[in-house]
């Protein structure tokens, strides 16, 4: 059976294609298009995974949306009917919007697809959530918990799953918290209020927090309050999300918070004001996570079982998670490499195929890399045709290039087969460099990225070193291996580890298996030898504002764009040389 | 145009959140013209295209400098955007510009026309800037390799279209015209369409409000039962 | 490969599939747990006027004048 999963038109566009049970593909609309969160409906992305099974449209057994849109309607619908008089601002734009195009989902996939409407389907947002995280996750059977910013009503749900290869699979969601009470929502209003995008630099905010005092914990627990059955509900005066377009923080939040930060002025650290909005992104951020990993503790208690699966976009928050991890109860947490919506398209897919048509369950491979892989040919005839040096290396020479490189500071685009499923660069299109240099993440952040100099920067370890380095609480492994978690970097190596180690002495590390990514590994592994710390700094291969890069072209546009030192595709090395390059530049500017 | 450019020059929150404004759209430019130089396939090309976005890239970079320099001495900013931003030709950059969609010399049509039309705004920004030189010397800066834009893609039109430039140049020169006329379609239709819609708000949604008003009592804070344990085996949209 | 339709094809196809959307979600407030029903004339009104507002997407050079239907 052919089932192609989508999810489209709110941010993050993806599709997924299924064929007997397992995935075949699955990618970004935006590693495609190369627009930054592209929520357009995903043509590239459905074709491109249409073509790697060979597949016409009308092959397709069934389509999936990983939504309902009549649903999600009725949501948007009855949150303006409560707000009136005071949605009359938001009201014509959100029917524009729904009304335009977003409530016919099942014409608009009719129509670009050529697919009878009847093969299109539907499911819910939080159960493509639960799906993608619960049905691709190595586990039988575990507790379920899905928290994002909304889906059509629920923000926030709480289930459990049962699987077994070769049997039946089942999904229940016991019990959900509503719009417009949110987790999700409450700490995008935060993101806005720092003068971050929202949905883009929540990220952000998890990175200024270790900056911060939580001192305006108590104002955040007042407005993000506990109810008497163990959910939560927010304090609506402090939020305009539910009432209007472009606002996600009401009046009384600045009244309470002080003036939002002003997104055109860099934070300064230093300053009392930038140490403010530091405290205020720590105190979000630890009453995020007292509820979050409160409801899983009782998730736990209920239950009684030892895994956990989490999805949403809240299941981004690697310090979360980890708490998560430490306190809930549960000895594992599997987080997919798409937590977001883009993994709904996945989740979606899995979802009809094992309970929409009622199909056994077989075992997704576990690893992220579902997208287009590298044509190593390309960078060789681009280097070429440019008049930069390459080389075309076996496995053994291209370790040992790389290795010098990075051991001798410098920087490294490496690009290898399939791209990552997700928003991070789990070892096929990462940019990696010396982890002990302290003057790398200031040099990365400023010259390289082009990003704020708080973030910080990710580590990758091979599995069986990690707790050398690395605090890891039982199950911590498995939390790492697609970047989840954030764990302490072991006091006596910090010193040594501090182009990763962020201010709080953490790492948001990645825990490399060697069959996930065995040249990666291998790279670690050599890195160790000739350093002593088989670490590299494991940044995503892109530029600030851009996606992470797809094909070849777009790696090498990039290295050159960033003035990196080497890249590597594949079989194929390219390196820089800065004389000639900006002689050449000069020759035609 | 010159008393209208002095009028909107003059106004310093105007001329901060214009070159503010003006560092996105180059921002904009030079990601559409690296993403022009990775699917191009003439390497001629690919080494243009790549000169030109550093270009843009270092103009986003001087219009950003020299607009928080002038918003800094303001003491009330006002909105980044308002009304009417973006409506003359040279301040749209490449306008949405779909590479991959494009034959080569219907890009290079499209950026040599963009490009002198940034060129006349610009000269004509700088006509009226004496009262802030600093301003009109970054402005002429920029207009000045916009000339240069305008020369190399006119030439390598002629390379890679050789006796077609011109045709090139007009059916570009329709499409913008089309494109302005689509644009403005698009604002009148959606102007409309949110009056009728605003209109709709207030003629017909007061009843359904004061039900909804008391459907939400009966909705406390908290948990609830799952909506997808209701219908989840259908597949339907609801 | 997908075959590309024109603009004003593709809007003719979605709006084609728009009684069904509608009918699925009338059925579902009828049947909705939260008490729905009181919605349904709003929504069936407002789902026709987003027809129009899809026909309008669908031939943008003439959107404005696609509004005179009011």
């Amino acid at each position: 059976m052919k089932i192609l999963g989508i999810s489209s038109f709110y941010h993050d566009a993806a599709a997924a294609l299924l064929i007997d049970g397992l995935p075949v593909a699955a990618v970004q609309e935006e590693r495609l298009s190369r627009r930054k969160n592209d929520a357009g409906f995903p043509v590239r992305a459905i074709e491109w995974c249409l073509g790697q099974a060979a597949l016409e449209p009308q092959e397709l057994d069934a389509v999936i949306f990983y939504e309902r849109p009549a649903l999600k309607f009725d949501r948007v619908l009855m949150t303006l009917l409560r707000g009136f008089p005071h949605s009359w601002r938001a009201f014509p734009k959100a029917m524009n919007n729904m009304l335009g195009e977003k409530l016919w989902v099942r014409g608009v996939i009719a129509a670009q697809l050529a697919v009878s409407a009847r093969r299109v389907h539907f499911t819910d947002h939080h159960l493509s959530h639960a799906a993608a995280a619960f049905l691709t996750a190595p586990t039988e059977s575990a507790a379920i918990l899905t928290a994002d910013g909304v889906g059509e009503w629920a923000t926030l749900t709480l289930g459990r799953g049962r699987k077994k290869a070769g049997g039946a699979t089942t999904i229940d969601l016991m019990r959900e918290v509503r719009f417009p009470h949110s987790l999700g929502l409450f700490y995008s209003a935060f993101t806005a209020y720092l003068g971050f995008k929202v949905n883009e630099g929540e990220y952000k905010v998890m990175g200024l927090a270790a900056y911060g005092k939580p001192r305006w914990a108590r104002e955040m627990r007042r407005i993000l309050q506990r109810t008497d059955d163990g959910a939560f509900a927010l304090d609506l005066a402090y939020f305009d999300y539910h009432r209007a377009v472009d606002a996600a923080y009401s009046k009384a939040f600045i009244d309470l918070f002080g003036p939002p930060r002003d997104h055109f002025e860099p934070i300064d650290l230093s300053t009392a004001l930038g140490q403010h909005y530091a405290d205020i992104a720590a105190s979000a951020q630890l009453v995020l996570e007292e509820v979050i990993v409160d409801i899983a503790t009782s998730l736990h208690r209920e239950t009684g079982l030892a895994d956990l699966c989490f999805g949403g976009g809240v299941a981004l928050n690697g310090v979360a998670n980890a708490r998560i991890l430490r306190e809930a109860g549960f000895d594992r947490l599997f987080v997919p490499s798409a937590p977001g919506d883009a993994g709904c398209a996945l989740g979606a897919a899995l979802w009809a195929d094992r309970i929409l048509f009622d199909r056994p369950h077989r075992d997704c491979p576990d690893h992220p890399f579902w997208g287009p892989a590298v044509v190593s040919d390309d960078l060789a005839r681009l280097a070429a045709e440019d008049g930069f040096p390459f080389a075309r290396l076996s496995a053994a020479e291209r370790i040992d290039q790389v290795v010098e490189a990075i051991a001798s500071g410098e920087i490294v685009g490496w690009m290898e087969g399939a791209t990552e499923f997700g928003p991070r660069a789990l070892g096929h299109r990462s940019i990696l460099a010396d982890p002990g240099n302290a003057a790398m993440r200031a040099w990365l952040n400023r010259d390289i990225k082009f990003r704020e100099s708080f973030r910080p920067f990710a580590p990758v370890v091979p599995a069986d070193q990690a707790e050398t380095y690395f605090e890891l609480p039982p199950g911590g492994a498995r939390l790492g291996r697609f970047m989840s978690g954030v764990f302490p970097v072991r006091p006596q190596w910090r010193g040594k580890l501090a182009a990763v180690t962020h201010v709080d002495g953490t790492a948001r590390v990645q825990v490399l298996d060697r069959g996930m990514a065995p040249g990666l590994h291998a790279l670690l592994i050599a890195y160790g030898q000739r350093r002593g710390m088989p670490i590299l700094l494991n940044t995503s291969f892109n530029l600030a504002g851009d996606p992470i890069v797809t094909s070849v072209a777009e790696g090498y546009s990039t290295f050159r764009r960033a003035g990196m030192d080497m890249l590597v595709a594949d079989d194929v090395m390219v390196r820089r040389q800065r004389a000639r390059q900006e002689h050449v530049l000069e020759e035609v500017a | 145009m010159y008393p209208v450019h002095w009028l909107v020059w003059i106004d310093p929150h105007r001329r901060a959140r214009k070159l503010l404004q003006f560092a996105e759209v180059e921002a904009d430019g030079a990601r559409d013209l690296f993403r022009a130089a990775e699917v191009v396939q003439d390497p001629i090309l690919r080494r243009r295209f790549f000169a030109h976005a550093r270009d843009e890239v270092r103009h986003a970079s001087l219009f950003r400098t020299r607009g928080l320099a002038l918003r800094r001495r303001l003491d009330r900013p006002g909105p980044d955007h308002v009304l009417g931003d973006g409506l003359l030709p040279g301040e749209r950059g490449f306008d949405r510009l779909n590479v991959e969609a494009e034959s080569m010399s219907a890009l290079l049509a499209f950026i040599h026309l963009s490009e002198r039309a940034a060129s006349h705004s610009f000269a004509a920004y700088g006509a009226v800037l004496g009262h802030d030189p600093e301003t009109r010397a970054v402005i002429q800066q920029i207009a000045r390799d916009e000339e240069g834009h305008m020369r190399y893609s006119r030439v390598e039109l002629s390379r890679v279209a050789p006796g077609q430039a011109n045709r090139a140049l007009w059916a570009s020169r329709l499409r913008r015209l089309w494109r302005a006329y689509v644009r403005t379609a698009l604002v009148m239709a959606d102007m409309i369409a949110r009056l009728i819609l605003t209109l709709l708000y207030f003629l017909l949604l007061p009843p359904f409000a004061l039900l909804a008003r008391r459907a939400a009592r009966k909705e406390p804070p908290g948990w609830h039962i799952c909506n997808a344990c209701r219908n989840d085996r259908t597949g339907g949209q609801y | 490969m997908i075959g590309r339709k024109g603009r004003l094809r593709r809007q003719l196809i979605i709006v084609g599939s728009a009684p069904g959307t509608i009918v699925d979600l009338v059925r579902g407030m009828w049947r909705s747990p939260g008490g729905r029903r009181w919605m349904i004339p709003l929504v069936i009104f407002l789902c026709s006027v987003g027809v129009i507002l899809t026909l309008a997407a669908g031939v943008e050079a003439l959107a404005p004048f696609i509004y005179s239907i009011f």
